[in-house]
């Protein structure tokens, strides 16, 4: 329990601060439409909050080095489910939409993740 | 102070806390997978349907889910300063922090049912109990199937959590906890946290794609 002899107080206010900035950002943000951009921009934003959630009020940073790994894990396994998932997606457009390149990235995908038949 | 007994089956204090501690990480690595899930399924969705998602999503409140973000990162402050006093042997302000937090988990929650009672009304429900006609496109009833399975998993989350936390707040009344055991407060905040991170990631996909 060594870790938590000196004083937070501090850093969690300003972590407080800064997250409350970062939502009034993100609303602002979505209200111009920058087009494609916006989501990007809104994930950006949303994925800087999470790591101050993360690294400070949760404190991963200065956890045991086995507590970081076992939590960002789980973000690996996340993007293994979302990557995947979505390969099936691209599986999909590819026979609607056939063109040359995408019939051979779909040639790759099948080869990498569908079992011999 | 601290009436707490270390397990004999653990070496010291330290290795206790650990041991609590690492287990914790492992079931937040499962709640993140259990809310992937959903995450995954709005992802193949809004990527099948995207003016919908955007057309659907115009009909949610930005002021009331707006506000409930800044009440959830409120809370986590509040969290994180109440764990803070009890690791520092102030039981009177840790107990005032984590009354804090409640409140702001049942503001929260108020303002949850506000937005639910008002879709509700106009008919924007889930599946087949959709009946609302502001919206042309075919495929509409499947956001807010999407937004009351992910919202209302979340709120289940934040009912657990103010159970969590009046238990632990009233522990710390009772004196159970000092700078030398404290590993309930700590688990119930990082559960907390958790809580607050998911919410950070609902709040843009639902509510600011409109």
């Amino acid at each position: 329990m060594s870790d938590h002899k000196h004083d937070h107080r501090k850093t969690y206010l300003n972590v407080w601060f800064i997250l409350m900035a970062l939502t009034v950002i993100t609303v602002v943000a979505a209200s111009i439409n920058f087009g494609k951009i916006n989501l990007f921009i809104a994930m950006a934003i949303a994925s800087v909050k999470a790591s101050l959630v993360i690294l400070y009020f949760m404190h991963l940073k200065g956890d045991a080095t086995l507590n970081q790994v076992v939590f960002l894990s789980a973000f690996g396994f996340l993007a293994v489910f979302v990557l995947l998932t979505l390969s099936e997606i691209i599986l999909e457009e590819s026979i609607s939409v056939p063109s040359k390149s995408r019939r051979i990235n779909l040639y790759f995908i099948r080869l990498i993740i569908l079992p011999k038949r | 102070m601290s009436t707490h007994v270390i397990p004999h089956h653990f070496d010291n204090a330290e290795q206790a806390y650990q041991s609590s501690k690492l287990g914790f990480w492992l079931f937040l690595v499962s709640e993140i997978l259990l809310f992937g899930g959903l995450f995954v399924a709005y992802i193949v969705f809004r990527s099948l349907y995207p003016d919908m998602f955007h057309e659907a999503s115009g009909e949610l409140n930005r002021i009331m889910g707006g506000f409930n973000t800044i009440v959830l990162i409120c809370s986590s402050f509040t969290m994180a300063m109440g764990v803070n006093r009890v690791q520092h042997n102030d039981p009177k302000k840790a107990v005032m922090f984590l009354a804090i937090t409640i409140a702001f988990a049942a503001i929260f929650m108020v303002i949850k049912y506000f937005e639910y009672s008002h879709k509700i009304h106009l008919g924007l429900l889930p599946a087949g109990f959709y009946h609302y006609d502001g919206i042309t496109h075919p495929r509409a009833p499947l956001f807010f199937s999407l937004y009351f399975v992910m919202t209302g998993l979340h709120g289940v989350h934040v009912l657990v959590g103010m159970g969590l936390i009046t238990w632990v707040l009233l522990r710390v009344k009772r004196g159970d906890f000092s700078n030398q055991y404290y590993t309930p407060v700590e688990l119930v905040g990082l559960y907390w946290h958790l809580v607050d991170l998911i919410w950070i990631y609902l709040f843009p996909l639902m509510y600011l794609i409109g």
